[in-house]
């Protein structure tokens, strides 16, 4: 990556449009070299743009999990093995189980060398998905991004950050507790956490209470009117758009028309896209703006879509 | 009226839709088309759960009942953390269902699918598994919300009320481990060994396949344990967090959505 | 709501900025109205002081005023209240945004975002603020209070102080040429205290806000204030004209403590305190005496290391085999029954004492409470009486006080002392904790100074 680029300069969205294009790409990806090109991709932006920060997980989280998954794929592969004498690389001692009306399961017998490699190939790609998401993770700020959604989902977002904000305090505000339930009697005696829970609840409710007086009292819940043709239109929309999703997923999973399938997701997308859009208009609430959206989130942004794109459509495999 | 209508409508399908992206490799009948599916369908799900929340979220919520949700959240998800690491034990579940039966489907699913989100933020990992979590999640919380619809006079009948929702975790539980096994299915064990998925072989033969995947990997173990955990906190807890939530929605006027 | 009626534009009514007339409040489950047909009226750039007794109301005026009566605490208001010529009876808090800033007790409980520019922006969100006029009022208001450094400071980091300036900026940042707050310094320290009084003075002043606010601790603010509104607990509302009549009532004449005996018997075996998370000490080792028959006050700074001296000791007397018992600063955490009854009925069980003390010990404290009450609907005045009743009663030879005045006015502050007294000629050891330096030089006999979890001589 371009030395000195750091994960802040780009906003969360972007960075998250990148992760899951690179996650889907490696999700559709068969060649061996996509699937490695991608898993360097994710460890090199991943090493030179993060930043110390309470988000970003480590690498090594990341790490550990897809060498997980590539070992749980080949071992699968080995363990669970159809019989293939082909090209000949392990000899183990077939073992079948059966399950009466369920089947039988074929354990073990002769690995062959194609075997291997394809588990190998599939474990990788699925350690490309993850490394995918962990690029984002890692690089977008999970709060900044939380800020700049689309105005139907404001009050849910809302919601998210109020529960991230305060989790950290629940945990001391829970400690509180704990300590001042001993000293209801004269000598220390242990306090059944269980029974606290409650009164910690109750804590805990009174300080949400307060913080939405807070926010009401700054304006929060003021709401334009949506006209009643406005409404209706942004409704239907968005029933299309999950209608479509159903009719999209049907021919995915039933028919071989790749073309058809991608077009009716794509009116899904695009009815969602209206629905949202008609919504935010009764938006009275502005943005503080901490990070603008530059040159460099548009160009980011159109390449992970075209990347979609091309791996969707079968053009990069 | 009509509107509300609509959204209800759109989360339904929203959440039947998502049953089957789940179950697509019981479902899928063209080898070929595979790899499409894993690719669509991670970046389906998100989708899924954000046209979900936005119906949730489309009505005028109000910042008493917002404050509400954003703490339980904030609990659940601490409670997640705190509970975590020892096998089968999943504390996460008995407040997404008693949350979502004193106040309502949408809460519930909001509900189910902020814990996870934010304790995954918090220290459990964002990973490509967390969209289905969320709306596996979610999904308890939208049974348990319909649940509280069903029987509105058990409020006099405490005993009962507790007794129906240790009953409710027995499904949800294996409900949700069915769900995130289902997505692990073709993650972990791809295809061509002998417990994977046969893309075009009939629905019932793919499930038996399925079943005999959750014997070897312990699915089952994992979702006894997450049902007992859940059932005896729920036990011991519903009393007391049934008065006090309800407590709370009266005091703040909060609706069920 | 259609935006209609509240533009930006501020409709001046002339001089005064609030009036009300005839304003009745009561709680859903009390008989007795909280406020019972007041009138009064405010003019633009006034200061005004709300004093009276705990539970007499002022928050419930507070709140009234604001919207948050009853949309947020249930109950009836009626009557009317006109506000920069709207009237404003039953409306709600966030359509009286524009013109109404509201800063509640405890300000790091009413924080919506993670920094402090944000938090200043988020009342002009809600508005609907040009992005550019955002940040430019941002800047302005952060100039004016103090915090120009501190703009992308997580707002978990700051100080009680700091924290303070930042929701009166966040309550202001709008352009809100009032400002409601409620006891905005029972929290800070006297010297952070001054800091944030001279400064709302300032807005008095300069900008020519109305600033409304109630307080206990009312010497602090006798000199700044321009009018005193009294709240008699009757939910009436008189105002004070004279000041030398207030000041004599504000400031009671308690004879100082003589240090009388010199044979001081040790309540617990002397030793070193100290408390450390990792590396840091929260509080480097001290030795204090606790001896019988004597109050031994602990001030500083808030976050010098006095809780953790108080439980230090606690934990000692424990492990002692001594019975002691512990109010902690936020006396709510002992609450953890349903109603007032339950808890001083549990009280005389776990403390062998006997049984009614602890409600005669509340009585005289703050009179009569209905006991039916669930504690969580309590003021936090009375839920502090309630702690201390209920932990006073108890036979216990070690007694551990962590802020006992916050909240209370002066005639239940009296009455502390009182008992107080009562315990030491009792031959108990107490240890009180307190930023209130004219507390401590009432009862203490011996004064123990902390500076950063070290031992200091007091100023």
């Amino acid at each position: 990556m371009i030395k000195g680029f750091k994960a802040s300069k780009l906003s969360p969205a972007s960075w998250w449009g990148l992760g899951l294009a690179l996650a889907i790409c490696a999700g559709t990806a068969s060649s061996i070299w996509t699937i490695a090109a991608i898993i360097a991709f994710a460890i090199v932006t991943i090493i030179s743009a993060r930043e110390i920060a309470p988000w970003s997980r480590s690498l090594r989280f990341y790490l550990l999990t897809a060498a997980l998954v590539i070992v749980i794929r080949i071992g699968f592969r080995v363990v669970f093995n159809y019989d293939s004498p082909s090209d000949l690389a392990l000899d183990l001692p077939p073992v079948t189980i059966s399950f009466g009306p369920l089947g039988e399961t074929h354990l073990l017998g002769r690995v062959g060398g194609l075997t291997l490699t394809s588990a190998l190939r599939d474990g990788l790609r699925m350690a490309a998905i993850i490394l995918s998401v962990g690029l984002a993770n890692s690089l977008a700020n999970p709060r900044r991004l939380l800020k700049s959604t689309p105005s139907a989902l404001y009050e849910v977002a809302t919601a998210f950050v109020i529960a991230l904000n305060l989790a950290p305090q629940l945990i001391a505000s829970a400690k509180r507790v704990q300590l001042s339930n001993q000293l209801r009697s004269t000598t220390k005696k242990k306090g059944g956490s269980l029974r606290l829970l409650p009164s910690i609840l109750e804590d805990a409710l009174e300080s949400s209470m307060a913080l939405a007086a807070s926010m009401d009292a700054r304006g929060f819940g003021r709401q334009g009117a949506l006209s009643n043709s406005q409404l209706g239109v942004a409704r239907v929309s968005s029933f299309v758009a999950v209608i479509a999703f159903a009719i999209g997923s049907y021919l995915l999973l039933a028919t071989d028309l790749t073309w058809v399938t991608l077009s009716t997701f794509c009116a899904g997308l695009v009815a969602l896209f209206m629905s949202l859009k008609i919504s935010s208009s009764a938006n009275l609430r502005t943005r503080y703006v901490v990070q603008p959206w530059l040159v460099k989130d548009t160009i980011v942004t159109c390449v992970s879509a075209t990347l979609i794109m091309l791996s969707v459509t079968g053009v990069i495999r | 009226m009509q509107a509300k209508a609509w959204s209800r409508a759109t989360g339904l399908v929203a959440t039947l839709v998502s049953l089957s992206v789940f179950a697509w490799p019981l479902f899928i009948s063209q080898e070929s088309q595979t790899a499409m599916a894993q690719g669509v369908f991670i970046g389906l799900m998100p989708l899924l759960v954000i046209i979900v929340l936005a119906e949730y979220g489309s009505g005028s919520l109000g910042s008493r009942q917002l404050a509400v949700l954003g703490l339980l959240i904030a609990l659940n998800a601490s409670i997640r953390l705190l509970g975590a690491g020892v096998a089968g034990v999943e504390t996460a579940f008995f407040l997404i269902i008693i949350a979502g039966y004193v106040f309502g489907a949408g809460f519930g699913f909001t509900m189910g699918a902020g814990s996870l989100l934010v304790s995954a933020l918090l220290g459990a990992g964002v990973g490509p598994w967390l969209p289905f979590q969320m709306m596996a999640a979610g999904l308890v919380g939208v049974g348990a919300g319909a649940l509280g619809g069903l029987t509105p006079r058990l409020q006099s009948r405490p005993t009962l009320e507790i007794a129906l929702l240790c009953t409710y975790a027995i499904p949800a539980s294996f409900g949700y481990g069915a769900l995130m096994t289902l997505w692990n299915w073709p993650f972990l064990a791809g295809e061509g060994s002998t417990l994977s998925f046969v893309a075009g072989a009939p629905p019932l033969e793919n499930l038996a396949t399925f079943i005999r995947y959750e014997f070897f990997t312990g699915g089952l173990l994992w979702d006894l344990g997450r049902t007992l955990t859940t059932a005896i906190l729920l036990a011991l807890t519903a009393k007391t967090l049934l008065a006090t939530l309800r407590r709370a929605a009266n005091k703040a006027g909060i609706r069920r959505s | 709501m259609r935006l209609g009626n509240f533009d930006h534009a501020i409709r001046h009514g002339g001089d005064q900025v609030i009036t009300a007339s005839a304003l009745t409040f009561s709680y859903s489950n009390q008989e007795s109205p909280v406020l019972k047909r007041m009138n009064f009226s405010i003019g633009r750039g006034e200061f005004v002081l709300l004093t009276g007794p705990t539970g007499s109301g002022k928050s419930s005026l507070l709140r009234a005023i604001i919207g948050l009566a009853p949309h947020f605490t249930g109950g009836n208001l009626s009557g009317s209240i006109e506000i920069e010529g709207f009237q404003t009876l039953g409306k709600r808090p966030h359509e009286l945004a524009h013109l109404i800033g509201y800063v509640n007790q405890q300000p790091e409980g009413g924080f919506a975002t993670d920094t402090v520019e944000e938090e200043l922006a988020y009342g002009m969100e809600q508005l609907g603020f040009s992005p550019e006029t955002m940040k430019s009022r941002v800047s302005e208001i952060a100039s004016k209070l103090g915090l120009e450094g501190l703009l992308s400071r997580p707002l978990q980091q700051l100080s009680g102080g700091q924290q303070q300036r930042v929701a009166i900026g966040a309550a202001l940042a709008a352009g809100q040429r009032i400002l409601l707050l409620d006891e905005p310094t029972s929290a800070l320290d006297d010297e952070v205290s001054l800091e944030v009084l001279s400064l709302l003075k300032k807005l008095c002043v300069e900008s020519g806000v109305t600033v409304i606010m109630s307080e206990h601790r009312t010497e602090r603010v006798l000199s700044h204030a321009d009018r005193i509104f009294q709240l008699r607990g009757d939910g009436l509302l008189s105002e004070k004209t004279s000041r030398d009549e207030s000041e004599a009532a504000f400031e009671p004449s308690v004879p100082a403590r003589t240090l009388t005996s010199d044979l001081a018997k040790p309540a617990l075996e002397k030793k070193q305190f100290s408390k450390h998370y990792g590396d840091s000490f929260a509080l480097h080792p001290i030795e204090i005496a606790l001896n019988e028959g004597e109050i031994t006050s602990v001030t500083g700074a808030n976050g010098s290391g006095k809780s953790s001296l108080l439980w230090c000791v606690l934990e000692q007397a424990w492990h002692q085999k001594i019975p002691a018992v512990l109010v902690p600063q936020t006396a709510s955490d002992l609450l953890i029954l349903d109603s007032v009854s339950a808890e001083l009925a549990s009280a005389s069980s776990e403390g062998h004492g006997e049984p009614g003390s602890a409600s005669r010990i509340l009585e005289e404290l703050i009179g009569r409470i209905d006991p039916n009450t669930h504690p969580r609907d309590l003021s936090s005045g009375q839920q502090l009486a309630l702690a201390l009743a209920i932990q006073l009663s108890k036979k216990a030879s070690v007694i551990i006080l962590d802020e006992p005045t916050r909240g209370l006015d002066f005639d239940a502050k009296l009455k502390l002392i009182r008992l107080l007294n009562r315990l030491r000629s009792e031959n108990r050891a107490v240890l009180v904790a307190t930023h209130d330096s004219t507390f401590a030089n009432q009862i203490a006999d011996s004064q123990v100074h902390l500076v950063n979890g070290r031992r200091a001589n007091a100023s």
